[in-house]
């Protein structure tokens, strides 16, 4: 049958019938706005980490269904430093009830240098609605000794949280010195990865 | 206006019309599956645990065309690392196009003791150069001791597979002495990387 075109009005309720379609053999066609993309939010707002304790620099929700058995998503942010002190980077992330898994990069005195740093997260079902994982991973430049060098730091682990349910993804940072590290984040994005 | 159930016969050709259609301001939703297939074609949970003799980590058919010259392919591989031995090392990473391994990255991970748990990230991407030439980059990159230390190997290859019919791609790993230490992949998946 014909795949008529549908049009609704900027911030229109949808009823769940409306909102849970399928298309069933349609041709690859694209979205308006973010819809099509894997890409679900960008948040380019910058987080200044510039006192003590952890500071949530993002929160999405999980749709309850979405993780189910096969699918992931993806977080990435850039950080960035110029600090004067010994310091470290450290990272918490939070799925659901769950800190599931923490991450820190201790990065040494940046002598004022400006340095970029990747922070890098993946969520994902370990093949149960019940059973979830995840990776953290920090990487940039670090002193080791006198000189600089390209350091990480991964995190792994385990929730059992329920994934049927909508659940809250967060990422936190805290800065081991705060105010004297010019700490910031930028440019926060997420990823919902469905799988066929 | 409600949005209706939309459903076409398997191998039907749509008009121009039927094709470009543009939906705005739907709430997110997903497509059936044998529908779009999008940019994330495959997935896998299934925990395989990294032997001494060499492993399958995962496999993906690639469908016909997807390498074409200027197209690519990006695979993820995430799971765990476990050490409380400081005798450890991931002694191959190998990655193979239509089941020849074209690009072989030996110890890629050979340090001092974990002292715990760590995350595993691999990521490979198979570049399309020609319609039978294909360019494969990898990178394991692993937390090396208690400390943040990086390890970072990366490998290069070639392979020479026909990308107009599939290729078969395939991940393989081996460790040095698994008595020692564990290394578990948990989640694979391949993302298409293409206009």
């Amino acid at each position: 049958m014909p795949y008529l075109r549908q049009t609704f009005a900027d911030d229109n309720d949808l009823t769940a019938p409306q909102v849970n379609q399928l298309e069933e053999n349609v041709r690859s066609h694209k979205h308006d706005g973010n819809e099509g993309t894997a890409i679900r939010s960008i948040d380019s707002v910058l987080d200044d980490i510039d006192s003590a304790g952890y500071q949530e620099i993002f929160s999405i929700t999980v749709p309850g269904g979405f993780l189910g058995t096969k699918n992931a998503c993806r977080f990435q942010a850039l950080a960035y430093t110029e600090s004067d002190t010994s310091e470290s980077i450290q990272l918490r992330v939070k799925y659901g009830a769950t800190t599931i898994c923490t991450a820190d990069l201790d990065i040494g005195d940046r002598n004022n240098n400006p340095d970029g740093y990747e922070l890098q997260i993946f969520l994902y079902s370990t093949g149960a609605t019940n059973t979830q994982a995840a990776v953290a991973k920090i990487q940039g430049l670090a002193l080791e000794g006198t000189a600089n060098a390209m350091r990480v730091n991964f995190d792994h682990g385990t929730a059992a949280e329920d994934s049927t349910g909508d659940l809250t993804f967060s990422v936190e940072v805290q800065a081991s010195t705060p105010g004297a590290v010019n700490l910031e984040i930028n440019h926060k994005s997420m990823e919902f990865l469905s799988f066929n | 206006m409600p949005y209706s159930h939309q459903s076409q016969t398997s191998a039907d050709v749509l008009t121009g019309a039927e094709a470009n259609q543009s939906e705005e301001n739907i709430a997110s939703h997903f497509h059936g599956a044998d529908g779009v297939s999008g940019l994330f074609p495959d997935s896998d949970s299934t925990e395989v645990d990294v032997g001494t003799g060499t492993t399958s980590v995962y496999t993906f058919t690639i469908p016909a065309g997807k390498l074409a010259a200027g197209k690519a392919l990006k695979c993820t591989i995430l799971g765990r690392i476990t050490s409380t031995n400081a005798n450890r090392s991931i002694d191959l990473l190998d990655v193979s196009l239509g089941g020849s391994v074209v690009a072989s990255l030996q110890s890629p991970l050979d340090s001092a003791n974990l002292g715990g748990t760590s995350g595993l990230l691999i990521e490979i991407t198979v570049l399309g150069l020609t319609a039978n030439s294909q360019m494969v980059f990898a990178q394991c990159s692993v937390k090396t001791g208690s400390g943040t230390n990086l390890e970072a190997h990366g490998m290069i290859g070639l392979g020479s597979e026909d990308s107009t019919g599939t290729i078969a791609f395939e991940v393989e790993m081996s460790i040095n002495n698994a008595s020692n230490y564990d290394v578990l992949k948990e989640f694979a998946f391949i993302e298409y990387v293409e206009a």
